[in-house]
């Protein structure tokens, strides 16, 4: 378990992370949203043991990561723009992360090259961005380690490739209990992915909850009433958006989904639907609570 | 995984990804070493094709690989520079960063990984071709000393280039990107000796009674530089220099694990790597500029203090501003921290103007006799043969069994060095009463008619430190002073080692007087060796002042050990034939005593009575002046110092040039009475005190074969013996 206790840590006079608290479960995809500059890199930076934090500290199995080889030892990080050494190939690196982490699987990397098509003898400085991301993501899961700590790694792969480097997370979190953090500033990316999402803005976490808590308890109800039904009587519902489109009403509901059934029932409307909420509608209205436009914030 | 495989492990992959750097240390190696031993092979085996070259060969190279020779210098210098630079900085860059600080490494461990194979990737290929090169030449000339001398040489270099790349790598670890990183080495391979240089200036330009700059600032600030250490290490002793080197190496080894440890992974990218470092280097830089600018504005704009202000606020808000972009990598920060500046301007002009105007006193400062544990003087107007005892004979082995003996010619700060570490001088009231007259003397311009000269003046103070101070005193006004120094134990035996020679160490004299009556004289009775030095010694140590203002010294005589004679032999077999002797003895070992004649000779007074009775006793023809019968005439000038004041000058005459046409004398009477007076200290220990500098007298000889006497040398007369005729 990861665990972040009052961590600040500041570059000259901007402060990057300002009283950061929060926990990230073993076997749980953390997913780390926030805006360019929130503080997300320095977060996974700091969790990285790259950066000392200024005050606070940043624990992995209750062990300090600042200088701590035990504690490094169980993650494997991938920066936004990870540094390949010049003229090397895939082979080379994966020679160099060996005798690195001591769980290194060279198969398993070699395989996962294969199934990405990548070349293990082609010079790395011939890949392009999204080829350097897919061997970084490659050697991160290869060495094995219990954390794959990801700053932006999603970006600049295409659709089909995330969807099968999502699957590799899939499957190595069912095999060994990978707990990948994710760190991006782009929701969509890590909404089929992420079990607990973490939104930093301006260096703090403004909220940090389970999506499934969040789906659990915000809903989404299209529906049609009679013409006399007395829309005051949607009031007994805790609301917190409607939209119109004729007499089609769309409705973002707080509560649990027995609830809202019940009293949608005791409405007797002409014809309403469950509907899922996508991870960014459940952020506007999250964040919403908090006073801030989200759209602002992520989007 | 131990860690101990880890480390080679890693040790390995960061070799791969420096291997572009072992290309080009084999490069240099093979070039420098390998192939330039091969075209001295094969330069020799033409050049000597007459003679045998081995011996030469085996000399060469032994100098080429030698820690003297500049060019490994610079070759370790560029290759220490090359390997600091590959190894750390990845320091520069936020990417490489990321990468190495995440790894489940210790920062020690990768510290020591990239400073070992720094060091191996330049040594082992230094090593091979070295031993190599020297294997070379011990196939061509078989002297078995190149491979001692190519060992030493591996572990001399070896120790240098480990000092040099600590600290280029220390350069690395204040300094956040490249640029900034290669200017960090200039700043600390050049800092430290020109500081040391511009303070210097400051204290020959603005101090009157200046000496040296004190330990400090002569022997600790130039040596703090790998560069400068580099190419001035070989002056200390062998062991004195590897502790040094070790030292610094060892201690500079840490520092920099120390800084790589608290050095911030987020400096990479930025100038400098700690900002607590900002502002002592910034203040560095800017006082250096303006005092520096300060010296060269008053200097070169004829001692104007106002271009020096101009040289030094410019250059100060110049530098300033170049510092605050540097630090701050934006243009626009060009005027940053305003007050910082001013506080530099204004600490600047205070450290100019503390030279300038003598604020701390340097030239007023005399210590109290308290203070003082003992003294040293060296002036001319005491002793101005001094480097007769310092100038040292050498013998080397030539060709064909020859010798070559030359002489090894003592500088003047070598011979004031010594004799202010010997002397101890403890009549501390006649130096102090001397001190005092100089500096009254520094309040003054000094008469360009009088009989002035430096007189350097050294306390040995009681705290351990050595204070010296240079006046400019005037003969007659501080004769009383002069004299109690001269008289002083000490003094004498510091200045004239012969004092404290044991005379069975002197197996012969050269007697070298007036007329080449040149005689070189072999001890065969120790009693009367014995005698004669213990008697000279006496004589010498009895020698006053006075009688030094007044007489002069006839001639010279030189007390000679076997190594001496040993020399002269071989120098006088070597730079003469039998039928060449110049000696007018018939003996042929009398041009001994005028040989190397810049080596040992002491004076003789015609007062030294008994030195010359005990001379005479041994055959020595002495002439105490020069023989009027060999004299065609003398030519007589006369200097007006006085009336030719160079201040009052007109612009068509020059000063110094008020000589009047010679009178020449030819009267045999005249001439006889101008010979009785004249002062003629032709043998090698020469002086001219208290001479009357208005007068020039030029004998013209006939036919004598010596040049000396053909109106080729110019001889004075003491102050108030002017034979009358000439003052008429």
């Amino acid at each position: 378990m990861i665990e972040a206790k009052n961590l600040s840590k500041s570059f000259d006079n901007i402060k990057a992370l300002d009283n950061i608290n929060a926990s990230i479960r073993d076997g749980d995809v953390f997913g780390l949203i926030g805006t360019n500059g929130a503080g997300k890199s320095t977060f996974l930076k700091v969790l990285a043991g790259i950066l000392k934090p200024d005050s606070g500290e940043i624990l992995i199995d209750d062990e300090n990561v600042f200088e701590n080889i035990m504690a490094k030892e169980k993650f494997f990080y991938i920066s936004d723009d990870q540094f390949f050494f010049s003229n090397t190939t895939p082979k080379e690196i994966i020679k160099f992360y060996t005798s690195v982490y001591r769980d290194f699987d060279v198969k398993k990397c070699q395989d996962i090259l294969k199934a990405l098509d990548l070349d293990i003898n082609r010079k790395v400085n011939t890949f392009s961005k999204g080829m350097k991301k897919q061997l970084c993501i490659a050697i991160g899961v290869a060495a094995n380690t219990r954390y794959l700590l990801c700053d932006e790694t999603f970006d600049g792969l295409d659709p089909v490739m995330r969807q099968a480097v999502k699957s590799l997370f899939a499957k190595e979190m069912d095999e060994r209990g990978l707990t990948p953090i994710i760190a991006s500033h782009n929701l969509r990316e890590l909404e089929d992915i992420c079990d607990h999402v973490g939104l930093l803005h301006k260096g703090g976490i403004l909220l940090s909850k389970d999506v499934s808590d969040m789906k659990l308890n915000i809903h989404k109800v299209q529906c049609v009433f009679e013409k006399d039904f007395d829309m005051e009587r949607l009031k007994e519902l805790d609301i917190m958006q409607v939209k119109n489109s004729g007499r089609v009403h769309t409705i973002t509901i707080k509560g649990s989904e027995e609830d809202i059934r019940e009293k949608m029932e005791s409405f007797s409307p002409v014809f309403y639907e469950m509907m899922g909420l996508s991870l960014e509608e459940i952020f506007i209205s999250e964040t919403e609570v908090y006073g801030y436009d989200i759209k602002k914030l992520i989007f | 995984m131990t860690s101990k495989s880890l480390f080679f492990k890693l040790m390995k992959e960061d070799f791969k990804t420096r291997v572009w750097t072992l290309a080009i240390s084999i490069l240099i190696f093979f070039f420098s070493l390998i192939v330039a031993t091969a075209m001295m092979i094969s330069f020799n085996l033409y050049e000597g094709s007459a003679y045998s070259y081995k011996a030469d060969l085996a000399l060469n190279f032994i100098s080429y690989i030698d820690v003297k020779n500049p060019f490994f210098g610079m070759i370790f210098i560029v290759l220490a520079l090359v390997m600091a630079m590959s190894g750390f900085s990845y320091l520069y860059s936020k990417k490489k960063v990321d990468m190495y600080h995440s790894l489940p490494v210790k920062r020690e461990v990768l510290y020591f990984i990239k400073i070992i194979n720094g060091i191996l990737i330049v040594l082992i290929p230094f090593i091979i071709c070295e031993i190599v090169a020297s294997l070379l030449i011990l196939a061509n000339t078989g002297e078995i000393i190149v491979i001692t001398s190519a060992l030493w040489s591996i572990a001399e270099w070896t120790l240098l280039f480990i000092m040099s790349y600590f600290l280029t790598v220390f350069s690395i670890m204040l300094t956040g990107n490249m640029l900034i990183g290669i200017l960090a080495c200039g700043f600390f391979s050049f800092y430290f000796p020109l500081i040391s240089l511009v303070l210097k200036g400051y204290q020959s330009t603005f101090f009157d009674t200046y000496y040296t700059s004190g330990f400090i600032i002569e022997n600790v600030l130039p040596n703090m530089s790998s560069f400068m250490l580099m190419f001035n290490i070989f002056e200390l002793k062998w062991l004195t220099r590897i502790i040094i080197v070790i030292l610094a190496s060892i201690v500079f080894l840490f520092i920099n694990l120390f800084l790589y440890k608290k050095r911030a992974s987020e400096a990479a990218g930025k100038s400098v790597s700690f900002n607590v470092i900002k502002l002592p280097i910034k203040s560095m830089m800017v006082i250096f500029m303006s005092i520096l600018m300060y010296l060269l504005g008053y200097e070169v704009m004829n001692d104007s203090i106002g271009w020096g202000l101009f040289g030094l606020i410019v250059s100060g808000v110049i530098t300033h501003c170049v510092m605050e972009i540097i630090y701050n990598q934006d243009f626009k920060k060009i005027f940053a921290k305003k007050i910082e500046l001013l506080v530099l301007i204004i600490i600047s002009i205070f450290i100019a103007a503390a030279f300038q105007f003598d604020i701390f006193g340097y030239d007023s400062y005399i210590p109290s006799a308290s203070q003082i544990k003992s003294t040293a003087v060296i002036s001319n107007l005491l002793e101005s043969n001094s480097e007769q005892y310092y100038n040292k004979v050498e013998i080397s082995d030539g060709y064909y069994n020859d010798s070559f003996v030359d002489v090894d010619y003592a500088s003047d700060s070598k011979i004031e060095a010594d004799l202010i570490k010997k002397m101890d001088i403890q009549n501390k009231d006649a130096v102090l009463e001397l001190a005092r007259q100089g500096i009254e003397a520094a309040k003054y311009d000094l008469e360009l008619y009088g009989n002035f000269d430096k007189v350097l003046i050294s306390y040995k103070l009681k705290n351990g430190r050595t204070v010296g101070r240079v006046y400019y005193v005037d003969l007659d006004q501080s004769t009383s002073g002069l004299s109690s120094v001269y008289a002083d134990e000490s003094y004498k035996k510091s200045s004239y080692p012969i004092l404290s020679e044991n005379p069975e160490n002197i197996v012969s004299v050269d007697f070298n007087g007036i007329m080449d009556n040149d005689t070189h004289i072999v001890f065969h009775d120790d009693e009367l060796k014995k005698k004669f030095v213990e008697t000279y010694k006496k004589e010498l140590m009895n020698l006053d002042y006075e009688t030094k203002l007044k007489s002069y010294p006839f001639a010279s005589i030189r007390f000679n050990n076997e190594f001496m004679e040993d020399a002269l032999k071989k120098y006088a077999g070597f730079n003469y034939t039998s039928d060449s002797t110049t000696a007018v003895n018939s003996k042929w070992e009398n041009v001994y005593a005028n040989s190397l004649e810049s080596v040992g000779f002491y004076p003789i007074y015609p007062e030294f009575k008994e030195t010359l009775a005990l001379l005479k006793e041994m055959d020595v023809e002495v002439i105490y002046k020069f023989p009027a019968e060999y004299v065609e005439s003398i030519d007589v000038s006369y200097n007006d110092w006085e009336n030719n004041d160079p201040d009052n000058n007109i612009e068509e005459v020059e000063s110094y040039s008020s000589e009047t046409t010679p009178k020449t004398f030819t009267d045999k009477k005249d001439i006889e009475d101008i010979l009785d007076k004249l002062v003629i200290c032709d043998s090698p220990y020469k002086e001219n005190l208290n001479e009357d500098r208005n007068y020039a007298a030029i004998i013209n000889t006939g036919n004598l074969e010596s040049s000396a006497y053909r109106g080729y040398n110019s001889y004075g007369f003491k102050k108030g013996n002017i034979p009358d005729i000439i003052k008429k």
